[in-house]
């Protein structure tokens, strides 16, 4: 019942995004495509959080150095198929290092808050190092004017054709990464998250499963900071740092942790929120907002997508 | 782009209705009729300080002007957004002013990333951008106008006067960023005319708590000069070590009255030399009248500083060239703005239409005792913006 609903509502989602260009101008068109592609590392990071339990605080690391890798391959000129080969290098070199921290952390038994910590040095420590590397990633200001996508001598560049190459992919990866979930991969995750030795006793090579899911992780999330700033053409520090970080979490936990879909409609309603609020009062609005989350965790602590679930068992004990 | 129009349509159907109907027409021809000015400003992050006198000033510039006749009878609208002084921040909002708000100009900013942000999204859109900060120079766009001090005006006089009052050899400490950079060369530069020299500069990450490695090399390389670019609260934590070293060299470090007064504690700076476009000392009616301005909208203890007065000399350009190109056009716009010319609180001031920087005043102030405000120690006049690199008249 509860993994058709979920359908239910991606199919809704695609309905949306699909009739949503008919409504709205250029302009809008552009703001929800850039919080997809946030919404896309929501669910990267939701991938790893939500089928694992274990929280990533430095997972903007990820995120930037996809966009990072992605600037510096297609800025670099003489290359054949920038776009193609800057995405391959935004997913993989976040992949690797995923790959080397989570061999350290998760083989070496880090689990839980202690993991939460050192991501979050990790991501502290990029974006040291993207400030003071300031002749190759620019600095403070970060580069400006990063190369559209290009394939085979075609710009994507317009509002509409990126809007549509990023709704695509959403859709694609959400639909891909529902499927690991739901396969026994999927199954041997939650038994790892419930209880890691059993899993173990029973044959699971726990850190190898965990890191494996780390890396695929890291991969969807750099592959949104390559696309984000192809985009975008701009990378700047912000996109690795810790407030980048941090804003990945609350997008997950509004939207609903565990639920793939639940944070790319967290990621949309807050990035829409900030938009708004930060415009009707420009000095106060982080405070405005920051009360609003506090009272959305009390009121639905599993995230808004999790408000239809609850109403739907009001109903029904109602009826009952 | 079909909700734009059909928004438009409604808008000239209820006019044409209400003009049919015979009422409420005035009120609704002025609605359509503004001048919309988009602000962006640091309200909140790492420049939040400077920020808030930065919107004050734009305020005043248009609550005087609407007071007045508006721009040719249109009343300015302003419309303020919040950089967060971040490059993404600044993107993200200039998109929004330009794509949502559809403003006619966009004005403010004050660290580079602030600008470049900016730039990246105006300048591409064909859309003027009015720039209030002293900077490095450098930006070389027919849309993008600056109304504050460049290096050959900020540094290029200062140089000399530096090296015959103060002392020939020069050591530099920056924050780690574009402008200390830049800067640095420019100061190197123009030491090099002047018959001095850079003994060493030092460049600091953000963040920086200890300095002491630097004055100990201050105490074993005795130069005559300190040259510091340590901006924002590593600026403080800078010059209270600077004291408690002793050094006896005399500190020069682009500061202002609305830094010092917001983050020093009194005294502090005392001593200290800034080389800037605007001082509140600056003894002009049209300064007095300024700061009165200012102080009776804003709070008497208010302090203002070159950042804010190009802020209001931007709008006002901007007002005038408006005013007599007779449109908002971005195109005749520009080709007005460097045909007027506006009686700020420096003294009178224009655009180069080489560059599109601003001839402009340049002063070394001297911090008073208690650390806060700043005498005018010397006046260059003013001085035009040189920029070998750009020309956009060709």
């Amino acid at each position: 019942m509860k993994h058709r609903g979920r359908l239910v509502a991606l199919a809704a989602g695609t309905c949306v995004l699909s009739i949503y260009p008919a409504f709205a101008d250029e302009y809008h068109l552009t703001v929800l495509r850039d919080a997809l592609l946030f919404g896309l590392f929501a669910v990267s990071l939701d991938f790893f959080w939500g089928s694992t339990g274990i929280l990533s605080f430095g997972h903007a690391t990820f995120f930037g150095l996809g966009g990072y890798v992605m600037t510096l391959v297609t800025m670099t000129s003489g290359l054949p198929a920038p776009s193609v080969l800057g995405l391959f290098a935004a997913v993989g070199a976040p992949a690797a290092l995923a790959a080397i921290v989570g061999y350290f952390l998760l083989f070496g038994g880090v689990r839980g808050s202690f993991f939460t910590i050192v991501t979050l040095a990790l991501s502290v420590i990029a974006q040291q190092l993207v400030i003071s590397w300031s002749s190759v990633t620019g600095g403070d200001t970060g580069l400006l004017g990063v190369p559209p996508l290009a394939l085979g001598g075609y710009e994507i560049s317009g509002a509409m054709a990126t809007y549509i190459v990023v709704a695509v992919t959403l859709i694609v990866v959400l639909l891909a990464l529902r499927a690991l979930e739901q396969s026994r991969w999927g199954k041997i995750l939650i038994a790892i998250g419930d209880n890691e030795v059993r899993a173990a006793a029973l044959g699971h090579n726990a850190p190898a499963r965990l890191t494996l899911t780390f890396v695929i992780s890291a991969a969807v999330a750099g592959f949104a900071g390559g696309l984000y700033v192809a985009i975008a053409g701009v990378v700047a520090p912000d996109l690795i740092g810790l407030l980048l970080s941090t804003e990945v979490i609350v997008w997950v936990a509004i939207g609903g942790r565990g639920t793939l879909l639940g944070p790319v409609v967290g990621a949309v309603l807050v990035q829409r929120a900030q938009q708004e609020i930060s415009s009707m009062n420009p000095s106060l609005w982080p405070l405005i907002l920051g009360c609003t989350f506090v009272i959305i965790v009390f009121v639905a602590p599993d995230g808004v997508m999790s408000i239809a679930e609850r109403s739907r068992m009001l109903l029904r004990r109602r009826s009952a | 782009m079909s909700k734009l129009i059909s928004r438009r349509k409604v808008l000239k159907g209820g006019g044409a209705l209400a003009a049919f109907a015979g009422i409420g027409l005035p009120g609704i021809a002025r609605a359509s009729d503004t001048v919309k000015i988009g602000l962006t400003i640091p309200t909140t992050g790492l420049q939040a300080i400077l920020g808030q006198t930065l919107l004050n000033c734009y305020q005043l510039a248009a609550e005087q002007l609407n007071a007045k006749n508006g721009i040719g009878g249109r009343k300015i609208e302003l419309v303020v957004e919040d950089n967060q002084t971040t490059t993404k921040g600044a993107v993200d909002k200039a998109r929004k002013l330009l794509g949502q708000d559809k403003v006619d100009v966009i004005m403010g900013g004050i660290i580079s990333l602030e600008r470049a942000g900016t730039l990246s999204v105006t300048a591409k859109a064909k859309k003027l951008y009015f720039y209030p900060t002293f900077f490095e120079g450098g930006e070389c766009s027919r849309y993008f106008v600056a109304t504050g001090a460049i290096p050959t005006q900020q540094v290029d006089p200062v140089v000399p006067w530096v090296t015959s009052n103060l002392g020939k050899s020069v050591y530099i400490l920056g924050s780690d960023y574009s402008w200390p950079r830049k800067m640095t060369d420019a100061i190197t530069a123009a030491l090099g005319k002047a018959g001095g020299r850079v003994v060493a500069a030092d460049f600091y990450p953000f963040g920086t708590q200890d300095f002491g490695p630097a004055f100990q090399r201050v105490k074993d390389l005795k130069p005559d000069v300190v040259w510091s670019m340590v901006v924002g609260n590593d600026g403080v934590g800078q010059l209270k070590q600077y004291r408690s070293f002793d050094l006896k060299q005399p500190m020069v470090g682009p500061a202002d009255e609305v830094i010092n007064m917001a983050a020093l504690p009194k005294g502090l700076a005392a001593g200290t030399y800034a080389p800037q476009s605007y001082w509140m000392a600056i003894d002009t009616p049209a300064n007095k009248a300024f700061i009165k301005n200012f102080r009776s909208r804003f709070g008497e203890e208010r302090m203002l500083n070159s950042i804010g007065e190009a802020a209001y000399n931007g709008l006002n350009l901007y007002a005038l060239a408006v005013e007599k190109a007779g449109s908002v056009e971005d195109d005749k716009v520009i080709a007005a703005l460097s045909t007027v010319e506006f009686d700020a609180p420096q003294g009178p001031i224009r655009i180069d239409p080489s560059n599109n920087c601003c001839v402009l005043n340049s002063y070394v102030g001297k911090c008073a005792e208690d650390g806060w405000h700043y005498e005018v120690t010397k006046s260059f006049g003013q001085i035009a913006p040189v920029t070998p690199d750009c020309n956009l008249r060709s």
